[in-house]
């Protein structure tokens, strides 16, 4: 089925949609999901919800391509259920992520001193448009996606050390187009 | 800052951007054959389609129905001496749509489809929205005869285009002559049932009410308006219940008055333009009953849309090849995953959503191929006419650079010739035609002296405009019968088109021949 076709469905109420939603996305997200989450009850769990949140936000929302959109959901959801669940350091995935990212965060900074996450978000946006083509699909790969460094390394056909290095090299240049942006550190 | 708004940043990076972290990585620089595929897509596309309009066109399809100066359906209005907003007339005063009305139709009045509420947060607006369209909207079955009415009038409809554009509403036209079916008795009424396909009168008329319903709809989302109106001379005695019958079952408004009288003209002008949004003003300009009309029946339809992924224009010039050379209009394109591409015989065809109503589709003949000759082939035929044409048509999912130029086609129709090569011809006959049902209080037999149908249709990066109407004049004394007017010219690169609704029928239906600087 169509995505407008499946988005028809959300819009009349159709429970239908979230069948044919699951069906054709189910994997995708779960993907997504066991990325960042690493446990298959999470995971599961967290699809899930990415249906109920996509059935109450759609309508009014009219998402232009479906499968990224409840992408973002899953992402959003994930990270909220890691900020829930982080004392108990249970997801793998995302810590390393979390923990990649870190890096790019200028020290010390208060939430009041930081950009706004609507400015930052097109900070980012403009900083992924610089990047040369393979840099920008390694940063989408890693850190939306969340595709594990090992698998990263496969793909490229070089070593884990080497790619390690290379997403170290894509961080500390997001941090200086941060600081470039005026963030102080 | 934590790295969860990093994370959080990373989350809303743009869909094209995360496109592009879905391919795996390349393990050595390679030349990039998936471009090189893509852009041939992008080429193949934008022959697809077919003409430019002008920046005025842009402005009138962002305006909104609300802000053009006639707005279709003054839901307000219902009988006459009430008052109505007065719609801009033809010669550019003011004409008012009440004037000699003997009733004003009743159009359903729908709840607002509320598009900035989250459902959550307002799920009584939705609930009120859902039930109003359901009721609004029953699901009745109007599938009766409806695709071979259609397989049969569209090929005519949309033949002999020359070199002009061409853009009909199959749905207008059948419900014009559904209620001229509703006039007729004898052989006048077989021919025209046999035509729409239905067994007797009242299956045309349970079909006509499922047909206007399951398109009507005026909730902000789609504006779909559908009106009929009969107009009828005030010195004649009319059959009530056949004038009962167009007002009830087939949302006709009636007005009578003086034939041939400028002010009852006027008046008819103002009611189109009105219905039409004042889309089709330079043709409706032309248009009045002249004092031997016993009657006249008019049927129009108004069509606005968005798409549901949006277009944008191109910025670099691109060429369109039309018959008469080469042009630069606008063009519009978007790249959209997960799109059908269509691949029938000679053609390959493409949809875009439209926002609460059924898509447009674009097809393109293969290089060589006119679009009437795809016509006359049943593949594409089939496609046109209906959802399970294209479901029959192969097809792939693929990531789609769809590229159209923007165009707006209009085109003016004389129904008489074709509707006799569609086996109606006792209605223009003096000694065949039988028009008892509507009146016997004349002197001269009743013949049809004129059924004409003119359509516009606009597009541009933000969705559909569109218009349609149809009118049919019934005249005391004799009318020659006319023969269809033939004509065959070889065209470079035209295309098709056809804009549906939910269930796939065709509203407005087209060729493209000719792109405007």
């Amino acid at each position: 089925m169509e995505d407008a076709t499946i988005i028809d469905l959300y819009v009349q109420r159709n429970q239908r949609a979230i069948e044919e939603t699951a069906a054709k996305y189910g994997g995708y997200c779960s993907a997504v999901a066991s990325n960042l989450l690493g446990c298959p009850e999470d995971t599961e769990e967290i699809v899930n919800d990415t249906w109920l949140a996509a059935w109450n936000d759609i309508p009014p929302s009219q998402p232009s391509c479906l499968r990224l959109y409840l992408g973002r959901l899953t992402r959003n959801l994930a990270v909220s259920r890691f900020r829930f669940a982080r004392s108990k350091k249970r997801f793998a995935g995302m810590e390393s992520l979390l923990s990649e990212l870190e890096e790019v965060v200028p020290g010390g900074t208060s939430p009041e001193e930081a950009l706004a996450g609507k400015e930052l978000a097109l900070c980012l946006q403009g900083w992924v448009d610089s990047l040369e083509r393979e840099e920008r699909q390694l940063f989408v790969r890693r850190y939306w996606h969340g595709v594990p460094v090992k698998q990263l390394a496969r793909e490229a056909g070089i070593s884990q050390n080497a790619m390690t290095l290379r997403l170290s090299r894509l961080r500390r240049s997001l941090r200086a187009r941060l600081e470039q942006e005026g963030v102080e550190l | 800052m934590k790295s969860e708004d990093i994370f959080n940043a990373v989350t809303e990076l743009r869909d094209d951007q995360v496109r592009a972290g879905e391919r795996k990585l390349h393990r050595t620089r390679t030349p990039n054959f998936r471009r090189i595929g893509a852009l041939a897509a992008v080429l193949a596309v934008v022959i697809l389609a077919g003409v430019a309009a002008g920046p005025w066109l842009r402005a009138a399809l962002r305006r909104s129905p609300a802000q053009t100066e006639a707005v279709p359906h003054d839901t307000g209005a219902q009988l006459a001496n009430t008052t109505t907003e007065p719609a801009k007339s033809s010669n550019g005063g003011a004409a008012d749509t009440n004037a000699f009305s003997l009733g004003r139709a009743d159009y359903p009045k729908m709840a607002p489809y509320p598009r900035d509420d989250p459902w959550h947060e307002n799920e009584a607006a939705w609930e009120a929205w859902w039930k109003c369209y359901k009721e609004t909207h029953p699901d009745t079955d109007y599938s009766l005869g409806i695709n071979d009415y259609l397989r049969t009038a569209v090929p005519t409809l949309l033949s002999d285009t020359g070199e002009d554009n061409r853009v009909v509403s199959p749905l207008n036209i059948y419900m014009a002559l559904a209620m001229l079916a509703e006039t007729t008795a004898g052989e006048s009424r077989e021919e025209l049932l046999t035509l729409l396909n239905v067994p007797d009168l009242e299956s045309l008329r349970v079909q006509a009410k499922a047909l206007w319903e399951a398109n009507y709809c005026d909730d902000g989302r789609l504006t779909e308006l559908l009106a009929n109106s009969l107009w009828l001379r005030d010195r004649t005695v009319y059959n009530d219940e056949t004038v009962q019958t167009l007002a009830g079952g087939y949302y006709a408004s009636v007005y009578s008055g003086p034939m041939g009288d400028e002010a009852y003209n006027e008046t008819l002008r103002a009611w189109m333009n009105e219905q039409t949004g004042n889309l089709l003003e330079d043709q409706i300009r032309d248009i009045g009953m002249s004092s031997d009309t016993v009657a006249a029946l008019v049927s129009t339809i108004y069509y606005k849309a968005s798409w549901v992924s949006s277009f944008s224009r191109v910025e670099e010039a691109l060429t369109f090849h039309g018959p008469d050379g080469d042009t630069n209009p606008a063009f519009l394109r978007r790249v959209t995953e997960d799109s059908t591409l269509y691949s029938g015989e000679g053609f390959q065809a493409a949809g875009a959503k439209l926002d609460g109503s059924g898509q447009m589709f674009f097809l393109l003949p293969d290089e060589g191929v006119r679009p009437e000759q795809l016509l006359a082939d049943a593949s594409a035929l089939n496609f046109l006419l209906s959802d399970s044409g294209r479901s029959s048509t192969d097809s792939r999912q693929v990531e789609l650079t769809l590229t159209v130029p923007e165009f707006d086609v209009s085109s003016k129709l004389d129904l008489i010739g074709m509707l006799q090569e569609l086996g109606v011809r006792a209605i223009f006959d003096p000694d065949r035609a039988d028009f008892s049902p509507l009146t016997t209080d004349v002197e001269e037999p009743i013949t049809v002296s004129k059924a004409q149908h003119g359509a516009r249709l606009v597009v541009d990066e933000d969705g559909v405009l569109g218009a349609a109407y149809t009118i049919i004049e019934m005249t005391e004394g004799a009318c020659e019968p006319q023969e269809p007017e033939r004509a065959e010219l070889t065209l470079d690169r035209p295309f098709l088109f056809v804009v549906t609704n939910n269930e796939g029928l065709p509203v407005f239906i087209g060729i493209v021949n000719d792109p405007k600087p």
